[in-house]
């Protein structure tokens, strides 16, 4: 099995391109694997590695008479004569095990909500001024109109979490998230995330990476993130303050001896 | 065995006969309609925490009701938190403890139904009675072909007088069973009484019943 294979380098990263030729006449199997230092990042779809492909390399058919080009990145940049080892593992014998789940990932493409979509994502928190969502912001408008309702009711009148207790959608009551509780389980999940990309290998960032392909708006997220949060906790604070000025027990409890 | 009721289009009535077939079969049906949710849930954890990593498939069955059930969560955030590279060793770990295992396929092509079919051992096709339904039977046949779900049988849903089964057998090539329109049917799933139990002589019920032969004849083999 002959083989060329050239590297180029971006962004502290070695990217590698092989070419393989397969000048017998019958389909062989070729294993290429990398000898570089660091891992390989192989080419994916829909974050899922493509076939063929793990850490160490990829394992797949040559045609007979024919050339195959594979090409990965790998996290390092070292001088090395020669970043793969190909070897040819005889000719092809029946169909190999394939994964076909990964395979309809790959082929058929996830389908999501869009992040527009859910409540309590990133784009539902305003960048500035009122953390928690309110009537007038971006938030609402994603919100289910149920949802809004709850949540503008929920100080003023305590009696709607009966009509909603009766309501025929009372079975999914319990699935309904407290938004300030989602809110910040969302943050603190962009957080961890962050944080796992902060100084990160490129090793990492392809981590992060396989657990959600779309990071190409956290850094803007995480900014609004931190604006809203510091705002927040102003108006907490605030609230906490005005609060502890206030002693209406001995009110309420003359009105309740009069009654 | 892992058995997928799937067909392109919604509204064709599978999670009614996924809830029939699981009843049929004493299996457990797993709701595998991440982004729409059909059949009942209640508190405890679901599909969604199961592909979101948080909870296991197994603990997830509910064996309370008329028919074993792993229910899928309704929330946006949590479908789209769902792995649906995870549901494929979900249904394995039901398998191995519950044996079979009935899967309700959203509508579509996308992952979300493909995933399922992927996992199956072997699939039903479930299509309405119209000739101009045909296209999409035959779209899933292809995918279910695809990604190795052999179709035991085509499922045409609520057939009011006589269903053009010669046409859908000629094109698809499998067996065609014809589910007639029966009210009770249509309310199974809220009423938590499958037909093929509360009425199994009924045209329905022995329809399903010969459904959920043909399932086992294949699983058998």
């Amino acid at each position: 099995m002959e083989y060329d294979c050239t590297t180029d380098v971006a962004a502290g990263t070695t990217l590698v391109t092989v070419r393989v030729r397969n000048d017998a006449a019958v389909d062989r199997r070729v294993s290429v694997r990398n000898t570089l230092s660091g891992p390989v990042l192989p080419p994916r779809r829909e974050g899922v590695p493509e076939r063929g492909w793990d850490e160490e390399g990829f394992v797949g058919v040559v045609d007979a008479e024919s050339e195959r080009t594979f090409g990965y990145a790998c996290p390092v940049v070292e001088a090395c004569a020669d970043p793969v080892s190909v070897e040819s593992l005889g000719r092809v014998d029946g169909e190999s095990g394939t994964d076909l789940e990964a395979a309809a990932v790959r082929r058929l493409g996830r389908a999501r909500p869009p992040a527009d979509a859910v409540p309590t994502s990133a784009d539902a928190v305003p960048a500035s001024g009122d953390a928690v969502p309110t009537r007038d912001s971006n938030a609402d408008r994603c919100v289910p109109d149920r949802e809004s309702r709850r949540h503008d009711d929920a100080e003023s009148d305590a009696a709607t979490v009966d009509e909603f207790a009766e309501s025929p959608s009372a079975n999914r009551a319990s699935e309904r998230v407290d938004p300030v509780e989602s809110w910040l389980a969302n943050v603190e999940s962009r957080a961890a995330r962050a944080e796992r990309l902060t100084d990160a290998t490129a090793a990492d960032a392809a981590a992060v990476l396989e657990t959600d392909a779309d990071i190409s708006a956290l850094p803007a997220a995480v900014d609004a993130d931190e604006a809203a949060l510091r705002s927040f906790a102003r108006r907490a604070t605030a609230l906490a303050d005005r609060l502890a000025e206030t002693d209406p027990e001995p009110a309420v409890d003359a009105l309740a001896e009069a009654l | 065995m892992i058995l997928a009721v799937t067909g392109g289009k919604g509204g064709v009535g599978k999670s009614t006969l996924s809830f029939e077939l699981g009843a049929a079969l004493d299996a457990v049906v797993v709701d595998a309609d991440v982004g729409m949710a059909d059949l009942p849930t209640g508190p405890g954890p679901d599909l969604h925490d199961v592909l979101g990593g948080r909870a296991d498939a197994v603990e997830a069955v509910r064996e309370g009701g008329p028919v074993r059930l792993l229910p899928c969560g309704r929330s946006l955030a949590g479908a789209r938190a769902a792995d649906v590279r995870r549901l494929g060793e979900a249904l394995r770990a039901v398998e191995a403890a519950y044996d079979t295992v009935v899967v309700d396929c959203p509508a579509g092509m996308r992952a979300d139904a493909g995933v399922p079919l992927a996992a199956a051992d072997a699939c039903v096709v479930v299509a309405s009675p119209q000739e101009y339904a045909l296209a999409d039977a035959v779209r899933t046949r292809e995918l279910a072909r695809e990604l190795d779900a052999g179709l035991v049988a085509v499922a045409v849903n609520r057939v009011v007088g006589d269903a053009p089964e010669a046409v859908f057998e000629d094109v698809l090539g499998a067996p065609v069973v014809s589910v007639p329109t029966d009210p009770r049917v249509g309310r199974a799933v809220e009423t938590g009484r499958p037909v093929c139990r509360v009425a199994p002589t009924s045209r329905a019920g022995r329809a399903v019943s010969s459904l959920a032969r043909a399932v086992d004849r294949c699983s058998t083999v």
